[in-house]
This record gives structure tokens, C-alpha cells and sequence, in this order.
């Protein structure tokens, strides 16, 4: 049992979490989005329990079925498992490495993926997606799919990383270590899933202008923007393929099958029109905590080496994300930008912070940067290889 | 978007009604950029007018006076004439949202630009001069400044990355990235052979299994992980190292126009203060907006808390940039020092010219220092080759270390099944006690039953007033001797025979030592050379013959200074003999076979053998040796088995006496010590022939963290045996005691399992915490004396503020256990900055997560 507790095997089993939890939430979703199709073949002749026949019909919201809205309601459940999993990996390797679990990237996005099931749980209650009825609530769990397969592909390639554990370097040994990350943490993977409602929501936007073209046209911004973004996205791996050109068409065959039920995606209506409060909620939740882990990294550079900002490149990086979420508050707040507008700056958003977060070392200060404690020594164990080409071969 | 043609000019428009509608309606994001991109040029002019007018003489300042007047002219006429534009400008919420996108552009470029080292700047015009210098006066030698300019380019001394190499490294990413790469135009040469990295990786690939089974999977997973990334890098630096060789022109040319435009200096140009000395006086104008009344509104305290905040961390760091000075004291323990070195080299006094007029001057002396490094058990496979020799089972880079703390249980060789699957671990090693700052047990303990029992003793030293000082016990088997240095005394002790024996001992000279050099070899094995001064030898290398010199030797070396990262060591403040071996360390002089020389110091505490030296292929460690090292005077304490004992003076048999427990030794002669006075004594405390040997630790009482005494583990070893898992248990020590043990068992395949485990310091790496004690020395007025006013210990993230001078902990040189380098700053503007820090994260916090808590505005659909 020893291996049961062991930081590894309870990431592993989040994945798993992880997993299963997209499949119900797809499953969930497919289910409300089919609804109407289902409801519809019902439609005809009944025989009533005296003999008679009754002929029935399909309102335009059908009724519930009992199986599906427990299914539905299980996946905040579910989040709340994924993250207690999650959680309990965090403690373990607490443990195995004796200092907060923040200090290579083996630990950190983990502690960002739990950040991001608790910011999932409450933002379940923020959008109010539990009171979501009828087949619109297949939007809210595709959300949460989106999420859970977010979580999923992220935990995978975390378990490729080297895995080394690390004594903290003096600079790292402050209490600011654990609030600053940490905070950071919230705020990004909030910000990741402002990003992809923004990103969900459009998708839907951009098919709902073929399958209603009169009723609802497509604006030039997103006309573009939609192909452009899932063009961008598709280079990230198989989480950008997936996420981004792989849910735009994973809607485009929900607006299908709306079109095939003879639906005009009329339950997108109110998602539609709550669009820009819907994001700019998950951003409210997200932004102070990005706040707070920017100006915490300021208060512990000034304990450390009475320095409250150094224009590190990672610091830098930091700021011009924030930076971006605050001419996105500015606009949207005194200068009017709603809706679309908004939208298209907190889907961007995400690709900033994926910048600092992911790919700083890619920059040419990183070098220099002192944020460097994550990266990994590379050594490679030569003694154990082939030899070189070039070396002469021993005999 | 609103356009500017839809509204009234400024300059037409009667005043304004309701300024706070035009404010809002007068300005377009177009107009905003405009102005703003305007602002952009001329507040580097502004500047670059200023600077040269200060320095500027004769004609040349009439031309920058008129220059600079001719620039600020427009601002000023606006200011005067048109009040209200100016207000509107910095009011409009347009102008604000344009500003923080030019911030956010200038903070990219410093990102997509290298950036010169704030702390070391490139000196005024050196890049210029530079770039000139092939065609104005090519025959002329680079100055300083101008080898500087280049080194921040191309990183000749290897300070870290040059702009060269940064450059090209982020071009050759990102093309990577975009798939891209093949746009450089590298020969073949320079491909990175993705098949010939799998190739060299499969004979790895095919031990992971038993590598995962003996050591882990995390293990394993990051060896292969880090052998894998370690050869893609390897390739990818020659790709990159490739780009900058073919490139070099133009990344030079970059340079040059980055210097001009001061890409490599973003934030600290003209134009990125100027955004922010606008987004204050946009914030300040719009903060207050409708009078300040409104603001005491709760509805609007998150809001006022996070934009005064804004200000207050501009005012700060604006007073921060006016006031700052940053630099390093360099102090030894015990040493003082009434000045201070800013890092552009300047020296400073504490309350002298530049800060704190009007004070009084102080002084700060370091009274402890200590450097503490990580523990670790490195665990160490062995195979016996078919020649007879040991060497690594496998052939790491690092053989396995664990960090250890009590309770913590490692586990290793699990056994496999037929099919490859893991079973238990045949190794179990658990941390039974950790000591930090270790003591020897001075108990002597009787032998247990199976053990063979050794002579052991211990002694007490007793000072002049009769007090007993410290205890130390003395193993015969050990040979490391009691050391007073004082009176320059050495204790030893030895097991004879019997009395007859211990007279012929004493009257044996011991040859002097300084130590013992030890040469590992490439075959793993070892050379030793005794060392005494002027001594010298040769060593055969594949690429000739080095001959080697003795030039110095030193028992508690203390480094004055480093030159050319060459070490220049502390005088002496007296004869050797009366100093303690705290930091050993010994000089050679190495000639090599063409010629070439090295001058280097080895160090015993070096046992990373991690310090620069130029004949890499030749290194050193030291082993000092306290009993043959010079002594004043050397004296035997002499056991039989049967429990006789005897003291005596070496070099002097007829001071041999018979000696019992509880008797007391004079150290030397009265007035014959360093100090000049009376005598120490030691006294014989307890005496046992057959004590046992295994040391047990306690932890040191009484001492604080700059107490270097090394630490110890008791480990709890679970190995297979012919009857089942055997357990012993056993301390392990970094220095001054037992710091390995052999393990021998067999395994459940049947093979032979050897291995050693070695319980060491990582000297080499960071230290796992690094303190300095600090003391405050200020005058006192009616005695005119120095006295101590204020103490505090610094380490890092925990600095000591004084008068408004910071003190941290920045390095330390493991050439040097006395040296501390702290950090000092002097910077007015830190206290407003943190303020502004800390209203911004508690504003933000009240606005979005507060406030809609209690208000429950929050439903999304």
C-alpha cells in the first residue's frame, strides 16, 4: 500500500477523475442536446391504461427525464472528488518533498489544476448553472466538459515532466512562496476557463449564424475571430488541437444535431444574450486573485532583496497579463466594450497568460530571469548511453 | 467607434457646460495614440536635451539651452494657454485605457529584448563608440567601457547570457515553434539528429526497468526524461550557437540600434517614464473625478483604495529612482566597516554625503556567519570489474541522494517477478534521528557483547580560573588528536602494550604533515602525496607531465580578496600552531607540459571539489592532519588493554608518568600560550580499554544556527538474510566522524549487492540557508567611543532596517567560511510602494469578491 500515497499514483487517479468526469459531462450534455430529437420520435399514438388512444405532443421545452438531470447534477460532484484527489496529491507530495508542493513544474501545475476543479465548483454556484432547465442546460455541461478535458489533458503531460523533488534555495524559503503561487495558480486556471467560455460561447455564436443566418448573423468580429483563434489554438499541443479547432467542431456537430431536430438552437437564446455576464463573472472571480499573486511576488521581492520590482522578464511577462485584464475592465466597465468586444479580449487573455506561464522561457531574458528556480537541471546520464558517433567505439 | 470630426474641436468649442461629458466625448482612441505616439518621441528628446546640456560647454550649451527650450515650449504654451485640453487629456478614460496599451507594448519589448543589467549598466556611449571603432581607429585598443558595451553583447567573460546569444536563442524558439526553423539556412551539420538521440538513448532505455526497480520510478522517469532533454538541448545550443555565428552582423547591428532606442534599457527610458507619469495624472484626475466627497461613498472605497494605491506605487517608485543606491559590504567575521560599495563601485559611508544628511554616521560589523548546505545519503552501487577493481554499477552523472528527516523511510531493489513486475524492496533505509548540529556522546560506553571494545578516553579542558570548558573524548583507532590552540598543544591518544612500549612511543618523533593531497583519478582510484611546504612532485596525464608544488599551507585560511578569480588570502595574526584547523587549505603551484601555470588554493571543505580551476583534468582534495600539522608541543595519553595508563610529552620520554582517572595535564608552560599567561590544564575524566566505538550523537545544547558543528542521522538498514531481513543500526556523520557505510547482501536474484552509503554536505550546491549576525556600532557622544546600538540576523527573504539602510544577505564564498557579502539599500521610495502594493491587492479584493458578496449581484443567466 505504500505506492497508494504516493504523489504519482494519486495524480494518476485525478486524471482518471478527470476522464470520467468529461465522458459524463459529454454524455450529460449529448443527452440535453438530443432531447428535442428523442422527444420528437415519441411523438404519435399512446394507449392510455383504460384502452383508449391518446395522441400526444411535444412542447417546446420537453420534459426532463429524471436519468439526465441526475446525471447533470453529479458533475459539480464529480469537480468536487477531482479536486479533493487532487488536493489529497498536493498533501502527499507536501510530504515527500518537505515545503509547499509549488517548486517545479512536476508540482505546480498540479497545484494549478486543483486551483482550477475548486474554481470550477464555485463558479458552478456563481453562474448559477444548477437552476440551468431544459435543453440549455447541455451548454452548462459542456462548459464543464470543456473543463474536465482541460484538466485531463493537462495532468497528462504533467505526469511526462521529471518528477525530481527539490530543497527549496533560500530565496524560495519565505511564506510568500506558498500565498503568491498559489494565488497566481486560482487566478490563471480562472482565467484559462474565462478563456474558454469565452471561446465555447463563440464557437456556438459562429455556428448558430449558419444554422439562423437571418435571425441571427454572424458579426465580422467573430466571423473571422472564430477560425483565426482555432488556427492559433492548434499549435498548443494535442490540448490546442483539441480545445481549440476540436471543440469548434465538437459544437458544430451540437448545432447539427439542433438543426437535425428541427431547432433553430433557440435555447442558445439566453445564453446569448447573458454571454458577456457569464464571462466577465468567471473574470471577476479570477482577476483578484491574479491581483493578489502580482503584488505578492512585489512584497516578497522587497523581503528578499529589498527590491519591490526588478523588471524581471517573468515579472514583466506577469504584468503585461494583468495589464491586459486591466484595459479589458476599463473598456468594459467606462468605455461600454460589452459583449463581442469584451469577449474577444478575455479569450486572448488566456493566450497571454500561457505566455508567462509556459512558454517565458522561450524569451530572451528569460535567461537571466530569476525565476528560473522551476526549470530542471538536464544532465544527461552519458555513462548509460551509446556513445557519441564521432567517439571511437571501445572494442 | 467615435470619431474626432463628430465633435467639436477643442480649440472652437465655447467652455464646456458639463466638462466631465466632453471629457468623455472629446477624445478617441485615434486622437489618444496619436498624441501619446507623439509624446513617445519627444520625451526621449527632452531628455537626451537635458543630459547633454548639463555636460555640455561653450557654444555647445547656448545650442542645448535653445534646443531644450524650443522642445518643452509647446507643453509649457499648452499648460498656459489651454489648461483645460491638458486636463481633458489626462481625464479621458480613452487616453488612460491608450496608455496602459503602450505600457503593456513597452514592457513586451523589454521582454523581446535583452535587457543590460540594471545593477550594471553599459556605460554612456560605449556602444556608439564601439560601433565606430573599425572605421575611425581601428589600430587603437578597446577601452574599458567600450569591452564592457561588447561583453554585454557577446558575453566574452560568460556573465551570463549576452544579447547575442538571447537574441538568437528567442528567434531560433520561436521559428522552432512556428515550424519555422529551417529558415536560418544551417548546413547539415547543424540538424538535430532526432534518430541518433534515440539511438544513444536506447542501451538507457533498456536498464529503466532494473534502474526503476533498485532506485524508483520517479527515478527512473526523470533519468530518462533529463538524458533525453539533455541531448535535444545539447543539439539545440549548437543550432543556436550556429544562428549567432552567421548572424553576427546583424544581431551586432540590433545591438547598436537597440542602444540607441533603448530597447535594451525599456524601463528606465524617457518614453516608458513618461506612460507612467501620465497614467498618474490619469488616475489622480479621474480618482477625483466629481469632487472627493463622492469617494467616501462605500459603494466606492474598492475603487478609491485600488487607484490611490496606483499613485502611491508611482510616487514610490519615482522617489525610489530619484533616491536608490544599492551596493554591497563585504565583511569577515569580527570585522567592521564604516562604508559601503555601491555595485557601480562608488564608496559610500553610512549617513555620509548622499543619504541621511544630518545623522550621525555608524558602522556595522559582522559577528557571525554561516553558510548551511543540504544533507544528503547519496547511495552508491558497486560491481567488481574482472580486473579486481570497484567502480559505479551504474554509470551516473550523480549516483542517487536523498535529502533525510526523521521518519523518512527509503525504499530500494524491489524484487521483479517473470514479468518484469515490482515486488518489496530488499533495501529499507529509515531515518531513525536527525541531528542538525551534532555532539559526540563524550560517554564512554563499555563494548556490548560481540563487539570489539577500543581504547577511548575523555578529556576536559580546565581554563585559568578552574573552570571545566569543554569535553572531548579520544579513540586511539581514530588518531585525531585534542586540539588547544592557545598554548599551541596537541592531545593524542594511543594503545600500547604496556609501559615499556608507551616510553619508546614517546620518544618517536612523528613526521611533520601538513596533510594529505589526494588525486582522483580517471580510473577511479586515488593518489596521495604527504604535503609539506616545498614540496613538489610530478603527475603523469594523458597530455604530458605537470609537475606540481607545495607553496603554502594554511589551517583556517580566510580570503582577503579574489583576483582574477584567483584567491588572495588574509595575513596570519599568528603562528600556525596556535590556530585551529577551521578552514584548511593548502597552495600549489601547477606547471603544465606546455608551460602554462596555476597558482591555486585546495581546500578541505571543498569536498565537492566544485571551485574554479584553470587544469580542470587535475583536481584536488585535502585530508589536514591536526596531529602532524605543527604543534607547539604534542603529548601521548598511552592505555593498555590490561587498564594501565600513562601521559607523557612527545619527543620526552622521561616525562612519562602513570596517570588515573581525574588527573589533571598542564598544556604547555605558564606564559608559553598565545595569550602569554597561565596554563591550561586537561583532566583525565574517563579512561575505558575496551569502550565501544560506535559514536552515538546528541544534539549540541546552547548553540544558536552559526554553530558549524556538522550533522549526524542514525539510520535503521533492513538488508536480506540467510534467515530473514537483518536490521542494524547506524550514525553517519558529514565531517568529523564515520560518514560511510559498506553494505554487502544478496539479493533475491542470487547476485551479490555491494554499495556504499555516504552521508555528506553538498558543498557544491546552493546552501539550503545562509544567516549573518550584524551588529550596529555608533559613537557615542560623551565617551567618544564605538559602541554597539542595535543587533539583528539577517538572512534571505528577512532583512535588518536601520535608519532606513536595508541589509540582506546576497552571497557568501565557500572558498571562505568568515566572508559575507550583504546587501545594502538605501531607498526612500520602498515605503510608499508598499503601501500602494497593498491598497491595490486589498481595493481589487473589496471591488470584485466583497462587494458582490454582499450585495449578491452576481447571477449570471
Amino acid at each position: 500500500m505504500d505506492s497508494f500515497f504516493e504523489y504519482r499514483s494519486l495524480l494518476e487517479m485525478t486524471k482518471v477523475a478527470a476522464m470520467v468526469s468529461a465522458i459524463t459531462a459529454f454524455l450529460s450534455a449529448f443527452g440535453w442536446f438530443l432531447l428535442p430529437r428523442f422527444a420528437k420520435r415519441s411523438r404519435g399514438l399512446a394507449v392510455t391504461p383504460d384502452g383508449s388512444q391518446v395522441q400526444l405532443s411535444v412542447s417546446e421545452s420537453p420534459r426532463e427525464p429524471g436519468g439526465l438531470l441526475a446525471l447533470s447534477r453529479l458533475l459539480p460532484w464529480m469537480a468536487a472528488v477531482c479536486f479533493v484527489i487532487n488536493l489529497a496529491a498536493q498533501a502527499t507530495r507536501y510530504f515527500e518533498v518537505r515545503h509547499w508542493p509549488a517548486q517545479t513544474m512536476y508540482e505546480v501545475i498540479p497545484l494549478g489544476t486543483t486551483a482550477g476543479f475548486l474554481s470550477c465548483i464555485v463558479l458552478y454556484f456563481v453562474l448559477s448553472l444548477q437552476k440551468t432547465r431544459g435543453v440549455a442546460r447541455g451548454f452548462s455541461d459542456l462548459f464543464l466538459a470543456v473543463i474536465f478535458v482541460g484538466a485531463w489533458f493537462t495532468l497528462v503531460s504533467v505526469l511526462r515532466l521529471d518528477p525530481t523533488g527539490r530543497a527549496l534555495p533560500p530565496a524560495l524559503q519565505s511564506y510568500w512562496f506558498s500565498t503568491h503561487i498559489t494565488a497566481y495558480m486560482f487566478g490563471y486556471f480562472t482565467l484559462f476557463i474565462a478563456t474558454a467560455a469565452a471561446w465555447l460561447l463563440f464557437c456556438f455564436k459562429f455556428w448558430r449564424g449558419f444554422v439562423d443566418r437571418q435571425n441571427h448573423p454572424v458579426s465580422k468580429l467573430t466571423k473571422w475571430g472564430v477560425p483565426i483563434f482555432a488556427l492559433i489554438a492548434a499549435p498548443f499541443g494535442s490540448m490546442g488541437m483539441s480545445l481549440g479547432p476540436g471543440l469548434l467542431a465538437v459544437t458544430g456537430l451540437i448545432a447539427g444535431i439542433s438543426a437535425w431536430s428541427g431547432s433553430k438552437m433557440e435555447w442558445f437564446d439566453r445564453w446569448e444574450k447573458g454571454s458577456d455576464r457569464f464571462t466577465w463573472l468567471i473574470f471577476v472571480v479570477g482577476f483578484p486573485f491574479l491581483t493578489a499573486g502580482l503584488i505578492q511576488g512585489g512584497l516578497w521581492a522587497q523581503e528578499a532583496w529589498a527590491l519591490y520590482w526588478g523588471w524581471d522578464s517573468k515579472e514583466v511577462s506577469a504584468f503585461i497579463s494583468w495589464l491586459f485584464y486591466v484595459v479589458y475592465l476599463h473598456l468594459r466597465y467606462v468605455v461600454g466594450w460589452r459583449g463581442e468586444k469584451g469577449m474577444w479580449i478575455l479569450a486572448f487573455g488566456g493566450l497571454s497568460i500561457y505566455i508567462t506561464f509556459q512558454l517565458f522561457g522561450y524569451l530572451p531574458a528569460s535567461q537571466a530571469s530569476l525565476h528560473r528556480y522551476t526549470d530542471m537541471s538536464v544532465v544527461p546520464a552519458e555513462g548509460m548511453m551509446a556513445p557519441p558517433p564521432e567517439a571511437p567505439m571501445a572494442n | 467607434m467615435e470619431t474626432a470630426a463628430s465633435h467639436p474641436s477643442p480649440k472652437t468649442a465655447p467652455r464646456p457646460a458639463n466638462p466631465q461629458k466632453i471629457a468623455r466625448e472629446s477624445w478617441t482612441f485615434r486622437r489618444a495614440f496619436l498624441v501619446l505616439a507623439t509624446l513617445t518621441f519627444w520625451a526621449p528628446l527632452v531628455g537626451w536635451l537635458t543630459r547633454s546640456l548639463q555636460v555640455a560647454e561653450g557654444g555647445g550649451r547656448i545650442a542645448f539651452a535653445i534646443g531644450l527650450f524650443a522642445a518643452i515650449l509647446p507643453l509649457f504654451a499648452t499648460l498656459a494657454f489651454r489648461p483645460w485640453y491638458v486636463f481633458e487629456f489626462f481625464r479621458s478614460v480613452r487616453v488612460g485605457v491608450t496608455n496602459l496599451i503602450l505600457i503593456a507594448c513597452g514592457s513586451i519589448l523589454g521582454v523581446l529584448f535583452f535587457q543590460e543589467d540594471a545593477d550594471f549598466p553599459i556605460p554612456k556611449r560605449a556602444v556608439e563608440s564601439l560601433a565606430s571603432w573599425a572605421e575611425a581607429d581601428a589600430q587603437r585598443p578597446w577601452t574599458s567601457d567600450e569591452f564592457f558595451a561588447y561583453d554585454t553583447y557577446a558575453s566574452l567573460s560568460g556573465r551570463g547570457a549576452g544579447f547575442r546569444n538571447a537574441q538568437s536563442f528567442f528567434a531560433y524558439r520561436l521559428a522552432e515553434g512556428l515550424g519555422l526553423d529551417g529558415m536560418f539556412g544551417l548546413g547539415n551539420e547543424y540538424d538535430i539528429d532526432y534518430a541518433g538521440i534515440e539511438a544513444r538513448l536506447d542501451p538507457l532505455k533498456e536498464r529503466l526497468p532494473e534502474l526503476e526497480a533498485r532506485f524508483g520510478t520517479d527515478f527512473s522517469i526523470a533519468l530518462a526524461s533529463q538524458s533525453e532533454t539533455g541531448l535535444v538541448t545539447q543539439a539545440r545550443d549548437r543550432r543556436i550557437g550556429a544562428i549567432e555565428e552567421k548572424f553576427d552582423d546583424f544581431w551586432w547591428s540590433l545591438f547598436v540600434w537597440s542602444d540607441r532606442l533603448d530597447l535594451i534599457r525599456v524601463y528606465k527610458s524617457d518614453w516608458f517614464a513618461m506612460y507612467w507619469a501620465i497614467l498618474f495624472c490619469g488616475v489622480l484626475t479621474n480618482t477625483f473625478r466629481g469632487g472627493w466627497r463622492r469617494n467616501l461613498r462605500p459603494a466606492r472605497w474598492g475603487f478609491v483604495l485600488t487607484h490611490v494605491g496606483v499613485m502611491m506605487v508611482c510616487v514610490g517608485g519615482l522617489w525610489s529612482r530619484i533616491n536608490e543606491q544599492r551596493g554591497i559590504l563585504e565583511l569577515n567575521v569580527n570585522r567592521s566597516s564604516d562604508v559601503w560599495k555601491t555595485w557601480s563601485g562608488e564608496t559610500r559611508g553610512f549617513h555620509g554625503e548622499w543619504t541621511g544628511k544630518g545623522e550621525n554616521p555608524f558602522a556595522v560589523r559582522l559577528t557571525g556567519f554561516r553558510a548551511d548546505h543540504h544533507d544528503v545519503l547519496s547511495i552508491n552501487y558497486l560491481k567488481t570489474n574482472p580486473d579486481g577493481r570497484q567502480d559505479f554499477e551504474f554509470a551516473l552523472d550523480r549516483q542517487p541522494e536523498e535529502r533525510l528527516w526523521k521518519g523518512k523511510v527509503l525504499r530500494y531493489d524491489r524484487v521483479l517477478d517473470e514479468d518484469g513486475n515490482e515486488g518489496e524492496p530488499q533495501l529499507i533505509i529509515e531515518v531513525l534521528d536527525k541531528v542538525e548540529q551534532s555532539v559526540l556522546d563524550q560517554r564512554l560506553r563499555p563494548a556490548d557483547d560481540g563487539e570489539t571494545g577500543h581504547p577511548m578516553a575523555r578529556l576536559a579542558l580546565i581554563d585559568s580560573h578552574g573552570h571545566r570548558v569543554r569535553e572531548s573524548a579520544l579513540a586511539a583507532a581514530l588518531e585525531i588528536p585534542f586540539v588547544h590552540a592557545n598554548s599551541g598543544s596537541r592531545v593524542l591518544l594511543s594503545a600500547v602494550e604496556d609501559e615499556e612500549q608507551a616510553y619508546a612511543l614517546l620518544g618517536e618523533t612523528p613526521r611533520e604533515r601538513w596533510g594529505i593531497l589526494q588525486r582522483a583519478s580517471a580510473d577511479s582510484s586515488h593518489k596521495y602525496h604527504d604535503i609539506v611546504p616545498g614540496l613538489s612532485f610530478e603527475e603523469e596525464l594523458p597530455d604530458g607531465t605537470y609537475s606540481v608544488e607545495v607553496l603554502d599551507a594554511q589551517p583556517f585560511l580566510q580570503v582577503q580578496e579574489v583576483n582574477a578569480s584567483e584567491i588572495v588570502p588574509a595575513p596570519l595574526d599568528r603562528e600556525i600552531e596556535f590556530i585551529e584547523s577551521r578552514n584548511p587549505a593548502v597552495q600549489l603551484r601547477i606547471v603544465a607540459p606546455d608551460g602554462e601555470v596555476e597558482t591555486r588554493w585546495v581546500l578541505a571543505a571543498d569536498t565537492g571539489n566544485s571551485l574554479p580551476v584553470k587544469f580542470d583534468q587535475l583536481r584536488y582534495g585535502l585530508i589536514w592532519d591536526d596531529w602532524a600539522s605543527p604543534a607547539r608541543q604534542r603529548y601521548l595519553l598511552m592505555m593498555s588493554a590490561a587498564g594501565g595508563l600513562w601521559w607523557g610529552e612527545v619527543g620526552q620520554p622521561d616525562s612519562l608518568q602513570a596517570v588515573k582517572e581525574g588527573t589533571q595535564f598542564a598544556l604547555g608552560a605558564d606564559g608559553a600560550g598565545f595569550d602569554g599567561g597561565p596554563a591550561e590544564h586537561v583532566e583525565l575524566v574517563q579512561a575505558l580499554p575496551n569502550a565501544s566505538v560506535a559514536p552515538e550523537y546528541l544534539p549540541k545544547a546552547g548553540v544558536d544556527f552559526f554553530d558549524t558543528s556538522p550533522a549526524a542521522v542514525r539510520l535503521g538498514i533492513t538488508t536480506p538474510g540467510p534467515e530473514g531481513p537483518i536490521t542494524e543500526e547506524v550514525w553517519l556523520r558529514t565531517k568529523q566522524g564515520r560518514q560511510r557505510e559498506i553494505l554487502r547482501y544478496t539479493a533475491a536474484n542470487g547476485e551479490l549487492r555491494e554499495l556504499v552509503l555516504l552521508f555528506r554536505e553538498q558543498s557544491e550546491q546552493l546552501p539550503i540557508e545562509w544567516q549573518s549576525r550584524l551588529q550596529i556600532l555608533a559613537e557615542d557622544p560623551s565617551t567618544k567611543r564605538w559602541a554597539p546600538v542595535d543587533e539583528s540576523t539577517v538572512r534571505v527573504n528577512d532583512y535588518f532596517l536601520h535608519k532606513g539602510y536595508r541589509f540582506f544577505q546576497t552571497n557568501h564564498d565557500p572558498r571562505d567560511p568568515t566572508y559575507s557579502g550583504i546587501g545594502v539599500v538605501y531607498d526612500p521610495g520602498i515605503p510608499w510602494v508598499l503601501t500602494g502594493y497593498y491598497l491595490v491587492m486589498f481595493g481589487t479584493a473589496v471591488v470584485f469578491l466583497l462587494k458582490p458578496l454582499i450585495t449578491r449581484r452576481h447571477r449570471a443567466v
